[in-house]
């Protein structure tokens, strides 16, 4: 009996260190390999998995895919370093790249992408790739995106609203303040404006949707010479463009966040007007056809300001970096992977894709004019902390706080975690 | 001979004890590993300035500041303050729930196992999908729970159950207890079939008839059981968090806002570790302070 065991166990482990050195064998054969770590709707996963087939194809380097979840992408990306599980290519959202690239996550990328790519980039596409402190691209991407109002435009027509046909005839804030009370008139109308609440506070929608505004209207979260947010968050015209929006929510003018993102084109109609990303064309127009159309972002007496940035690619310090920016580029000029971006309306980010895309040049052409008015969202390695107290006290300004309570803690919180990081060395220097 | 028996019993008791420990090691080392180690660890984090993404400052020791931060911080005590109430709310509304059902069960005799499992269902269905399943219930303004109370109540003015700062946490209170009501309802069961049922005969002897039965026999029957069932539930309680991230975020003005989701927001949208771990610390001193008085009191009661 006690033999046996003892055979049986010999056994195992024979067979297992026969396996383990056949594994290893295997790894010294191998082609080359990077990895890419990565987020993105059905679609999107569908058209990198795609991409990535056709460029192990071309090239022989296998790329293993890591998809993380949009909501927990960050979270998931923080654990893979600190783990020392990171992978070759990261993709990351666009105000992240300065957190990144002060903490050494990211290398710098021209170096190892083809030159034909970066000519090709927009100009917003380029300042959302670049870090500051030393003017270097930490990051390439080929999506940008734009916030936009999408009105139903009978309802425009029905209470004789002026309808903007460029940037540069933007509605004032007077006029847009006047529509809306005059929408919530019209028996149809449950809401006049949707500003996308469903998206929750917690998908940084909350800070990309309306930092803008803030800016438009002479005020902003920051401060970009001195980069303190005391200052400017809780300045006389932030604190005017906030009371603005309490007002249209305590009026009972905003989609709540229960309701669902839907209001505009679901069957009633029943919301005027929505305050939404590029993408939201490709969910409503199948539903609204041309009764939808998309109008500049409203000017809030400083001239029109919009949000931009999206998901771009970054390389990594431990990473096989030739073989990194050799799928970066190649995805990126990958014709059909382009195809399959122009298929779900997405914003280009490349020249030679905004030249061929229908929808930019037609329905969405005030989207691809408003790349014109493009600021970023505050490129600086505090940005994690500074749109988490952003976007709680824009919340809770919805929700009917004391605007410049909510403002004055928000700064605070911003301003202390810049002092307790000794002010982020190079910045404020 | 008399020495024998008593021999045979220690030597007994000796190899139990020793199965005992067999059985308890794997749970003990998964415990171990993965809750008390963390936490352990995250003593030295507390006091420090610890970020969530790599930082080419080196990582600083600050003393005290994160604790005096969070102690000073109003959403803090806001979040505590919620807690105790969704405790406060869930305790009676679960228990109370899971005893009723149990009750029932026990005495249903056809299709015994089938509405058993019935009942327990929600308990296995995660609390993710049941956060969504409830979401539209409460949907504004043309969910389910709106339009029952329209038919029911003529002129009913629709309300935004989780979009009111009134209503949110009363809201996740009925969700969350009856997600989870099955597991105390399965101890009920078993802690109802402990109690001998010549205690019932004598009772019907002496003239009890249904209530009074359950208040002198049943009740103090499952006094153990309901210590039991009370401190599991408030410490499940204290955790609250799952429904929160996905429902309300905290919102509206915090009025759902919990110590494990501002945790959660310290540490992994504001990206401030040394700050989060500070907060688990003190958020494991109430829990367990908590626990302990709850324990004090109920065993004062025992006696």
């Amino acid at each position: 009996m006690g033999k046996r065991i003892l055979m049986a166990l010999a056994m195992i482990i024979a067979v297992g260190s026969l396996v383990f050195a056949g594994s290893q064998g295997e790894t010294q054969t191998d082609a080359r390999k990077i990895t890419f770590m990565y987020q993105g709707t059905d679609q999107f996963q569908a058209s990198y998995k795609a991409a990535v087939e056709r460029f192990t194809a071309a090239t022989g380097i296998e790329v293993e895919m890591r998809y993380a979840p949009h909501d927990v992408y960050h979270e998931q990306l923080a654990a893979a370093i600190a783990g020392d599980d990171l992978a070759d290519v990261v993709q990351l959202d666009g105000p992240f790249l300065s957190s990144l690239a002060w903490g050494g996550v990211l290398v710098p990328v021209e170096a190892y992408i083809d030159q034909n790519l970066l000519a090709d980039m927009t100009a917003s596409n380029i300042v959302q790739c670049t870090y500051p402190p030393d003017g270097k691209m930490y990051a390439m991407g080929h999506l940008d995106s734009t916030v936009l109002l999408y009105a139903n435009k009978s309802y425009l027509e029905k209470i004789g609203a002026r309808i903007p046909t460029s940037v540069k005839d933007a509605w004032t804030l007077e006029e847009f303040d006047t529509y809306l009370a005059a929408l919530a008139e019209l028996p149809e109308v449950l809401y006049p404006l949707d500003i996308m609440r469903a998206y929750g506070v917690k998908s940084e929608w909350g800070t990309y949707g309306f930092y803008t505004a803030f800016i438009s209207g002479g005020g902003g979260i920051m401060d970009r010479e001195n980069w303190e947010a005391d200052g400017l968050l809780n300045s006389p015209e932030t604190i005017a463009v906030a009371e603005k929006f309490q007002e249209w929510a305590e009026n009972g003018w905003l989609v709540p966040a229960s309701a669902g993102a839907n209001m505009v084109f679901n069957e009633q109609r029943s919301a005027a007007m929505a305050w939404c990303g590029n993408w939201y064309w490709a969910g409503a127009y199948p539903s609204m056809g041309d009764d939808l159309i998309a109008l500049p972002l409203p000017d809030f007496g400083n001239g029109v300001y919009t949000p931009n940035a999206s998901w771009i690619f970054g390389i990594t310090k431990d990473a096989d970096k030739e073989a990194a920016g050799q799928f970066i580029s190649y995805m990126l000029q990958d014709q059909a992977f382009i195809d399959d971006m122009i298929k779900t309306g997405e914003f280009p980010g490349l020249k030679s894709w905004a030249a061929r895309d229908p929808l930019y040049s037609t329905h969405m052409k005030i989207a691809a004019e408003q790349a014109d008015y493009a600021i970023a969202r505050p490129p600086h390695p505090a940005y994690p902390t500074i749109t988490s107290a952003f976007m709680k006290a824009f919340a809770n300004i919805l929700d009917g706080a004391d605007v410049e309570d909510e403002l004055n803690d928000a700064a605070a919180e911003i301003d202390e975690d810049i002092r307790d990081n000794d002010g982020y060395p190079p910045f404020g220097k | 001979m008399k020495k024998e028996p008593e021999n045979k019993l220690s030597r007994f008791s000796l190899l139990e004890s020793f199965q005992e420990l067999g059985m308890l090691t794997p749970a003990l080392i998964l415990l171990a590993l993965f809750v008390v180690t963390p936490f352990i660890m995250s003593i030295p984090l507390s006091f420090t300035n610890q970020k969530l993404f790599p930082s080419p400052i080196p990582v600083k020791i600050i003393g005290l500041r994160n604790f005096r931060q969070i102690l000073s911080d109003r959403e803090f005590w806001q979040a505590i303050k919620n807690v105790f109430l969704f405790t406060l709310m869930i305790l009676p509304t679960q228990c109370g729930f899971a005893l009723l059902a149990a009750y029932f069960l026990n005495k249903q005799a056809i299709m015994k196992k089938t509405l058993r499992a019935m009942f327990f269902l929600p308990f296995i269905t995660p609390m993710v999908i049941v956060t969504v399943i409830w979401a539209t219930i409460y949907k504004y303004p043309t969910g389910l729970l709106n339009s029952f109370f329209q038919t029911v109540i003529p002129r009913f003015q629709e309300i935004d159950w989780l979009g009111n700062r009134h209503t949110a946490l009363t809201a996740i209170v009925f969700l969350s207890a009856w997600q989870a009501y099955g597991f105390q309802m399965v101890i009920y069961l078993a802690g109802l079939q402990n109690i001998p049922e010549e205690l019932y005969e004598a009772a019907a002897i002496d003239g009890a008839g249904g209530w009074k039965r359950f208040i002198y026999v049943t009740w103090p029957g499952l006094k153990n059981t309901t210590i039991f069932v009370l401190t599991i539930t408030t410490i499940q309680a204290l955790k609250l968090f799952t429904q929160v991230n996905i429902l309300t975020h905290g919102g509206p003005l915090g009025s759902t806002n919990t110590l494990v989701h501002y945790m959660y927001e310290a540490g992994f949208i504001g990206q401030k570790i040394g700050y989060s771990a500070a907060s688990s610390i003190l958020m494991f001193l109430l829990v367990f302070a908590v626990v302990l008085a709850q324990r004090l009191l109920l065993k004062r009661m025992e006696d």
